[in-house]
C-alpha cells in the first residue's frame, strides 16, 4: 500500500478514471438498465437533446443509457479475452524451458511464425469456425492474443533461464520448485504484468471492432462496438449515435492502457532515481587560485593545449560536472597518458577536447591546436583543422567501423573529404598504412567488411584510418581494453611505431596502470573529474598524491610480494554527480583532514617537482611500498 | 559466397513451404471443425434437403478425412476453390473481382506510410539529437500515440463524421473516382504510419549512438555525408524489415476499413461470408490473403540479406 | 577436505554445425587445500571448464574425481553431492544475484538447501557468513541494486561458502570490478583459504592475479592445457611459447619480434597438428623448418616433458 503513495497526481487521476469505469461496469445495468430497454415511440431516431444526450435509436431507446449499460459487456469481454490469451500464451512460452534443444527450437519457431501471421486473419478464421457471438469473440481474440504473449514469455523465460543467478541458485542446491517460484516467476511476471494493461486495452478495441463488423456480439446482447455499428448507419442523421460510442471506446482504451501501466510500475516498486546535488551546482565551480597556471611543459611547441575545460550535463537536480577545470598540454611527438578509474572523467575530457560531447556543454578558457585557438575559427575551418590534425581511436574496434560499408571506403573518407585526395591514390595510401601496421593482404582487407577482420586487426585498421591525414595528435581512449593481452601488446607496439616513425603525439587513456606505465612518457592521474597529479612515467614510484600511490599499490603485477596482502582503497570510485565539495578523494584518503573535505586543492607543485592537487602530498623520498591495510 | 546465398534462400523457402502447408491445413479445417453440418449451416435452415445433399456431395463431406483433404488440395492445385454457398459463383471469380479493390487500397496506404512515416521519424531523430527539444519530442509522441492507439474504424468514423457529414467534402462510400480513396486511405494508413515513424525514429537514434557515427563525427566529415553515408544505411536496414512486415499486414488488414466505407474489396466479402456461413468463400479469401503475407515476409527476409552483409555470416 | 582431479575432460558448446569442444581433453589436479591458477585468454575455454567441473554443462567425456569418485555427468544424489563440495563464483556481479531478492535471502536459501534449521538459525548463519566476507550484516535486507560491485562479489562468495564446499572455483571474479576494490576480493580469497583450508581454482586472463594467489598454474589455449607446474617453475622457466608470450605481455615488455600477428585460430576448425602454430612466435610461421608442428599434436607427448608442456620444442624432463 505504501507503494501506491508514490504515484504522481497524474497517475492517481488515471487510477481514479479506471475505477470509475469499473464502477460503471458494475452499476451500469443496475442504474440504466431499465431506460436502456424502454421504447419511446414518440422519439424515434432523434439527435442529441437534453433528454437524450446521445439521441435515440430506431426503436426510441435512449442511446446514452445503452452506452452506459454496454460498459459491462465490453469490459468483461476484454478482460476475459486477455486472461485467456495470456493464460495460453504464458504456458506455451514456458513449455520450451522444459524441452530439449531441438524441440525447443521447433516450438520457438512455431510461435515466431504465429506472431508474424496477421492476427486479424486468425481471428476471422476462428470466428468462422465457432460462429459469431460472445463465445466466438472471446475464443477468437483469446487465441489471437496468445502468440505475442507466448513470445514475450519465452524471451523472458529464456533470459532468466540462462542467467547467472539461476545457475548459481541451481549450484547451491535450490530445488526446482523454489527456483521456479522465487527466481523465474518474479522476474518474468513483472514485465509481463506491464503488458497486461496494454493487452486488455487492445482486446477492448478488437472486440469492439468485431461487434462493429457485425460478427462479434450478437443481438440481443450489445456492446460498444455494436452500438457503434448501428450508429454509423445513421451518422448522417444522428452523428451523436456514432460519436458517442466511439468516444467512449477511445477513452476506455486509453485509460486502461495508461492506468494499468501506472499501477504495474508502482507495484513493481520502482523508484525514480535520487541524485545528490553536485558540487558547484549553484553555478560555476569555485576555481581555486592558480588553476589557470597551465599544467605541463608550458612549451610553445604544444600540439594540443587545453586550459580549464569543464563539461556540464543537465540532470534531474540541476546539472552535474563530470569534468571540472582540467588543463593539459601535449608536446609534439610526446606520449601522454591519462589514467583513472570509472567516473574519473578521463574519457569525457578527451571527447570534450575533440568537440564530440553531446547533450552537454563544454566550457574552457582555451583549446588550442598547434597554437590556434579553435573558437576563433569558423565552423568549416575548425572541422578541417580537427579532421586533419587529430585522430581518435576508441575502445570498441568493431563498433568503430560501420558494419555495412567496406573497410576501404571508410578508411579513406576523412582524407578525401578534407584533403581532396582522389580515390585510387587514397586507397593505395590506405593499403600502405595497413601493411605498415602489420596487416597482411592489405588490398583484400580494403574490399572486405569490418566483421571479417579480427579484433586486433580491426583496431589497427582504425589506427590506419586515423593516420591517413597524417595527424599531429592521436587520442586513443582505452584502445586495448577489449582485446586479449597478447593482441594488446601488438596494438600498443603499432601505436609506438606510429609515434616514432611519424612523430605523432599520442594521448593514451586507460584504467590499466601497467599499460600506461610502459607506454607513456608523462602521466596525468584523474579522479572525480579533476587532475590530481601530473608525473613523468619513470617517476611514478615517487608519486606524491595518495590516490596515485594507492592505485599503484593496489594493482598486482608480476613483482608484487606474494606474502603480503594487497593494498586496497576503502570505499568506491565516485561518479562526479556524487562528488562532494573539497577534494574528491577525501572520503577514501588515509591522510584526509578537514581542510581536504572543505577546500579543493589546486594542481600546482607543492614542494614536489611536478604539479599535484593535494593538501598533504606524500614525501617524495619515501619509496612506494605495499602499504598495509 | 554463392553457396551461402543458396542455403539462405533455400532455408527461407523451406519455411515458407511449411507455413503455406499449415495454412492450407488450417483453412481446410474450417469445414471440419464447424459444429454441425457446414452445408446446412451455409444454405440456411429452410433450404431443401436435396440441395443440402447436393452441396455435401460437392464438398465431398461424406468421404473419409484424408480423401476430403485430397480433393481440397487437388482443387487448390487446379485453381478451383469451389463455389460460394450464397451466390453459387465460383470463388475464384469472386476473388478476382474483389481483390484489385483491396490491393489498391492496401498498396496506397502502404505508400503513404512509407512516404510520410519514414522521413518523419528519421528527421525527428536527427533534429532532437544534441539539443533535447521538448516541444518537438512531445508533439511527435502524442501525434504518433494517437495514430497508434485509436483503431482504424474509429478514425474512419471520425473522418466520416467530419469530412462526409459535417463538411460534406468527400465521398464516404464505394470506390468511385479518385476522391473516394482519400478517406479510406487516411483512416487505414494512420496506424502503420504512426508505428513506422516511431520505429524509424528509434532506429535512427540507436544508430546515431553507435561508435562508428562518433568516429565519423570525430573525422569532422560534412554533416550530410555523415548522415547519408553512415547513419541512414544502418537505420534503414532495421526499419525496412519492419516496413516489410507492415506491407503484409496492410494487405491482410483492410477488413474493417472496407466495412466502414462500403469498399468492394475482399475484406467486406470475408465479413459477409462469415455472417452467411459461406465456407468456400471464407477458405478462399483466408488462403489468398494469408499466402500473400507469407510470401511478402520471405521477400523482406531476402531483401534484408542483400542489404546487411552480416546476415550472411550468421547463416554460416 | 577433498582432492579434486580432472582427467581428459571434454565439454561441447554450441548447436548443430556450430558446435565444438570448447574444452578438449583437460587434465587438472587440485590437491586438498591448494590454490590452482588457470590462465588463458578469451576463447581458451577456461569459463567452460569451470562450468563443466561443477556440472552446469554436462561434460561430453572425461572424469571429475572427488576423492577418486567420478562426478562427471552425475545425476541425482551424486550431482547434489558434487554441488555441495565444489562451488563456482561467477564473473559478473550484476548478473549473479537475483535482482528481486534480498541478499540475505539469496544466501539463506543456500544455507537452507543443505541444513535443516529454524529461521533464526538460518539468519544467524547468514550474518556469520556476511561477516566472514567483510560485509555489514545489516545489509542482509538490501537488494543487489543498492550494493557496489565489490560488495556483490563478496556476497556471491558468501553464498558459495554457505554450503561449506571443499573447492571454490573463482571465474574471473575481479574482472568486472574497479582496480581499487579488486584487492579486497583477492585478499578475501587468500584469507579464506588460510582460515578454512579451502581449495581454490583461480581463473583469470590476468597472469599477475593468478601469480599472486596460486601455488600452481595451468595455462590454457583453445581448449587444452599447454603447460602446468608450480608458479615458480612456470614463471621463472616457461617451457611453452604461449606461456612465454603471456609472461612478456604481463610484464609489459615490448614484443620480441615486431612481426604481424597471424590469424587467430578458429575454434570450430582448429589447425592441424599444434593448435598454437598460427600465432606461435617460434613456430612454422617464423621458421619454415618446423614442419612437425603442422603434422603432429604436441599434446600427445606432453607427459614426458617438463611442466607437461604441449610443445614439440620444449625440453624433456630428463633433458635441459
Amino acid at each position: 500500500m505504501s507503494r501506491l503513495r508514490m504515484l504522481t497526481l497524474g497517475q492517481r487521476a488515471l487510477l481514479a478514471a479506471l475505477g470509475l469505469f469499473v464502477l460503471l461496469a458494475v452499476l451500469g445495468p443496475v442504474v440504466w438498465g431499465h431506460r436502456a430497454t424502454q421504447l419511446d415511440v414518440l422519439a424515434l431516431d432523434q439527435g442529441a437533446s437534453s433528454a437524450h444526450p446521445f439521441g435515440t435509436d430506431g426503436l426510441g431507446r435512449d442511446l446514452f443509457a445503452r452506452t452506459m449499460v454496454a460498459t459491462r459487456l465490453s469490459l468483461v469481454v476484454a478482460a476475459v479475452t486477455t486472461l485467456l490469451g495470456f493464460g495460453i500464451g504464458v504456458v506455451a512460452g514456458m513449455v520450451p524451458l522444459l524441452l530439449g534443444p531441438r524441440a525447443r527450437r521447433a516450438v520457438e519457431g512455431t510461435i515466431g511464425l504465429l506472431v508474424a501471421f496477421p492476427s486479424i486473419l486468425l481471428v476471422l478464421l476462428v470466428v468462422a469456425i465457432v460462429g459469431p457471438g460472445v463465445k466466438g469473440t472471446i475464443i477468437a481474440l483469446g487465441i489471437a492474443a496468445a502468440p505475442p504473449a507466448a513470445r514475450l514469455t519465452q524471451t523472458l523465460a529464456a533470459a532468466v533461464g540462462d542467467s547467472d543467478y539461476v545457475a548459481a541458485a541451481r549450484l547451491v542446491g535450490v530445488r526446482p520448485g523454489r527456483l521456479l517460484r522465487r527466481h523465474v516467476l518474479p522476474n518474468v511476471a513483472s514485465p509481463l504484468s506491464l503488458q497486461l494493461a496494454q493487452a486488455m486495452s487492445a482486446a477492448l478495441l478488437a472486440s469492439s471492432a468485431l461487434s462493429f463488423l457485425g460478427i462479434g456480439v450478437q443481438e440481443p446482447d450489445y456492446d460498444w462496438g455494436s452500438l457503434l455499428n448501428v450508429g454509423l448507419d445513421r451518422i448522417y442523421v444522428v452523428p451523436a449515435a456514432a460519436l458517442g460510442p466511439a468516444a467512449v471506446i477511445i477513452l476506455a482504451s486509453l485509460v486502461l492502457n495508461a492506468a494499468g501501466n501506472a499501477l504495474a510500475v508502482a507495484l513493481a516498486g520502482e523508484r525514480p532515481a535520487h541524485g545528490r546535488r553536485a558540487a558547484g551546482d549553484a553555478g560555476t565551480v569555485p576555481v581555486p587560485e592558480a588553476a589557470h597556471a597551465v599544467a605541463g611543459d608550458g612549451a610553445d611547441d604544444a600540439v594540443l593545449r587545453v586550459t580549464d575545460v569543464s563539461v556540464r550535463f543537465p540532470s534531474a537536480h540541476g546539472s552535474v560536472q563530470p569534468v571540472r577545470g582540467v588543463s593539459l598540454a601535449v608536446g609534439a611527438g610526446e606520449r601522454l597518458g591519462i589514467v583513472g578509474e570509472s567516473g574519473s572523467g578521463k574519457s569525457l575530457t578527451a571527447l570534450a577536447v575533440a568537440g564530440l560531447v553531446e547533450h552537454g556543454t563544454v566550457e574552457a578558457a582555451a583549446i588550442e591546436i598547434d597554437g590556434t585557438e579553435l573558437r576563433t575559427l569558423s565552423r568549416a575551418e575548425r572541422d578541417r583543422l580537427l579532421g586533419t590534425s587529430m585522430a581518435m581511436v576508441f575502445q570498441d574496434p568493431l563498433g568503430a567501423l560501420n558494419p555495412v560499408r567496406r573497410n576501404g571506403r571508410q578508411i579513406v573518407e576523412a582524407a578525401r573529404a578534407h584533403l581532396g585526395m582522389e580515390r585510387d591514390r587514397a586507397l593505395a595510401g590506405a593499403a600502405a598504412r595497413l601493411r605498415e601496421l602489420g596487416i597482411s593482404a592489405a588490398e583484400r582487407r580494403l574490399t572486405q567488411y569490418p566483421h571479417e577482420l579480427s579484433g586486433g586487426m580491426r583496431q589497427r585498421a582504425v589506427l590506419a584510418m586515423g593516420l591517413m591525414t597524417e595527424p599531429r595528435l592521436i587520442i586513443a581512449d582505452e584502445p586495448t581494453t577489449a582485446l586479449d593481452v597478447t593482441v594488446q601488446r601488438h596494438v600498443l607496439a603499432a601505436l609506438r611505431q606510429v609515434n616514432e616513425e611519424h612523430g605523432t603525439a599520442i594521448v593514451l587513456i586507460s584504467h590499466d596502470m601497467s599499460v600506461i606505465r610502459s607506454f607513456c612518457e608523462r602521466v596525468l592521474v584523474m579522479y572525480g573529474g579533476i587532475v590530481v597529479e601530473e608525473v613523468d612515467a619513470d617517476r611514478l614510484d615517487r608519486a606524491a598524491h595518495p590516490y596515485t600511490r594507492a592505485l599503484l599499490a593496489a594493482v598486482p603485477d608480476m613483482a608484487t610480494d606474494r606474502d603480503r596482502p594487497l593494498a586496497t582503497i576503502p570505499g568506491r570510485a565516485v561518479a562526479a554527480e556524487d562528488a562532494p565539495d573539497g577534494c574528491p578523494f577525501a572520503p577514501r584518503c588515509a591522510y584526509a583532514t578537514d581542510r581536504c573535505r572543505a577546500e579543493r586543492p589546486a594542481l600546482v607543485p607543492r614542494g614536489t617537482p611536478q604539479p599535484v592537487a593535494c593538501w598533504h602530498p606524500q614525501a617524495m623520498t619515501a619509496e612506494l611500498s605495499q602499504e598495509a591495510r | 559466397m554463392r553457396r551461402i546465398w543458396c542455403l539462405f534462400v533455400l532455408r527461407r523457402l523451406a519455411v515458407l513451404v511449411a507455413s503455406l502447408a499449415t495454412l492450407v491445413v488450417a483453412t481446410f479445417a474450417i469445414t471440419q471443425l464447424v459444429p454441425g453440418d457446414p452445408a446446412r449451416a451455409g444454405l440456411g435452415p429452410t433450404a431443401a434437403p436435396s440441395r443440402v445433399e447436393a452441396q455435401r456431395a460437392a464438398l465431398h463431406l461424406d468421404e473419409p478425412l484424408p480423401s476430403q483433404f485430397g480433393h481440397y488440395v487437388q482443387g487448390l492445385v487446379k485453381g478451383d476453390l469451389g463455389k460460394s454457398f450464397a451466390s453459387g459463383q465460383k470463388v475464384t471469380d469472386i476473388i478476382g473481382d474483389r481483390f484489385p479493390a483491396t490491393a489498391r487500397l492496401a498498396l496506397l496506404a502502404f505508400a503513404v506510410t512509407m512516404v510520410v512515416g519514414l522521413p518523419w521519424g528519421m528527421v525527428t531523430a536527427v533534429a532532437s539529437r544534441g539539443r533535447p527539444r521538448r516541444a518537438l519530442d512531445t508533439a511527435f509522441s502524442s501525434t504518433t500515440g494517437v495514430m497508434i492507439s485509436v483503431p482504424d474504424y474509429l478514425i474512419a468514423t471520425g473522418l466520416v463524421a467530419l469530412f462526409g457529414v459535417w463538411l460534406g467534402w468527400l465521398p464516404i462510400a464505394g470506390s468511385s473516382g479518385a476522391t473516394s480513396y482519400i478517406l479510406p486511405v487516411l483512416a487505414y494508413s494512420a496506424l502503420s504510419t504512426g508505428m513506422l515513424a516511431r520505429v524509424a525514429r528509434v532506429e535512427m537514434l540507436k544508430v546515431l549512438d553507435q561508435e562508428y557515427v562518433r568516429v565519423a563525427r570525430s573525422k569532422r566529415l560534412p554533416l550530410t555525408q555523415l548522415y547519408v553515408r553512415h547513419a541512414l544505411p544502418n537505420a534503414l536496414t532495421a526499419t525496412l524489415t519492419f516496413s516489410g512486415l507492415l506491407l503484409g499486414g496492410c494487405l491482410a488488414g483492410t477488413v474493417v476499413v472496407e466495412n466502414v466505407f462500403a469498399w468492394p474489396g475482399l475484406g467486406s466479402a470475408l465479413v459477409q461470408a462469415i455472417q452467411t456461413k459461406d465456407y468456400p468463400l471464407i477458405q478462399g479469401v483466408v488462403l489468398l490473403l494469408g499466402g500473400i503475407v507469407l510470401v511478402v515476409n520471405l521477400l523482406v527476409d531476402v531483401a534484408l540479406g542483400v542489404l546487411d552483409p552480416r546476415v550472411m555470416t550468421r547463416e554460416r | 577436505m577433498s582432492d579434486l582431479t580432472i582427467r581428459g575432460l571434454r565439454v561441447r558448446v554450441g548447436v548443430g554445425a556450430r558446435a565444438f569442444d570448447a574444452v578438449d581433453g583437460v587434465d587438472l589436479d587440485v590437491p586438498s587445500g591448494s590454490v590452482v591458477g588457470l590462465v588463458g585468454e578469451s576463447g581458451s575455454g577456461k569459463s567452460t571448464l569451470a562450468r563443466g567441473i561443477v556440472g552446469l554443462v554436462p561434460p561430453r567425456g572425461g572424469s571429475v574425481l572427488l576423492d577418486a569418485v567420478d562426478h562427471a555427468r552425475a545425476r541425482g544424489r551424486r550431482l547434489a553431492d558434487l554441488r555441495r563440495r565444489v562451488q563456482l563464483v561467477f564473473q559478473d556481479p550484476r548478473a549473479s544475484l537475483n535482482p528481486r531478492m534480498t541478499v540475505g535471502e539469496a544466501i539463506g536459501e543456500a544455507v537452507a538447501a543443505h541444513r535443516r534449521g529454524s529461521r533464526q538459525e538460518r539468519a544467524a548463519e547468514v550474518a556469520r557468513l556476511l561477516e566472514l566476507v567483510a560485509v555489514d550484516p545489516a545489509l542482509a535486507s538490501a537488494r543487489p541494486a543498492r550494493l557496489s560491485g565489490g560488495q556483490r562479489q563478496r556476497i556471491a562468495l558468501a553464498r558459495a561458502l554457505a554450503v561449506r564446499p571443499d573447492v571454490i572455483v573463482a571465474d574471473e571474479v575481479t574482472a568486472a570490478l574497479d582496480v581499487s576494490v579488486q584487492g579486497a576480493v583477492l585478499n578475501l580469497l587468500r584469507d579464506l583459504r588460510r582460515e578454512t583450508g579451502l581449495s581454490l581454482v583461480v581463473i583469470s586472463h590476468d597472469l599477475a592475479i593468478v601469480r599472486y594467489l596460486s601455488d600452481s598454474v595451468a595455462v590454457m589455449h583453445l581448449g587444452r592445457v599447454v603447460e602446468h607446474g608450480t608458479i615458480a617453475e612456470v614463471l621463472d622457466a616457461p617451457r611453452h611459447p604461449y606461456t612465454r608470450t603471456l609472461i612478456e605481455s604481463a610484464t609489459a615488455a615490448a614484443p620480441s619480434a615486431a612481426v604481424p600477428v597471424g590469424e587467430a585460430p578458429d575454434p570450430l576448425h582448429p589447425p592441424s597438428g599444434c593448435r598454437y602454430r598460427l600465432t606461435c612466435p617460434v613456430g612454422p610461421a617464423h621458421d619454415a623448418g618446423r614442419r612437425i608442428c603442422l603434422e603432429a599434436d604436441p599434446g600427445a607427448g606432453a607427459a614426458e616433458r617438463a611442466h607437461r608442456a604441449a610443445c614439440h620444442f620444449a625440453p624433456g624432463v630428463a633433458g635441459g
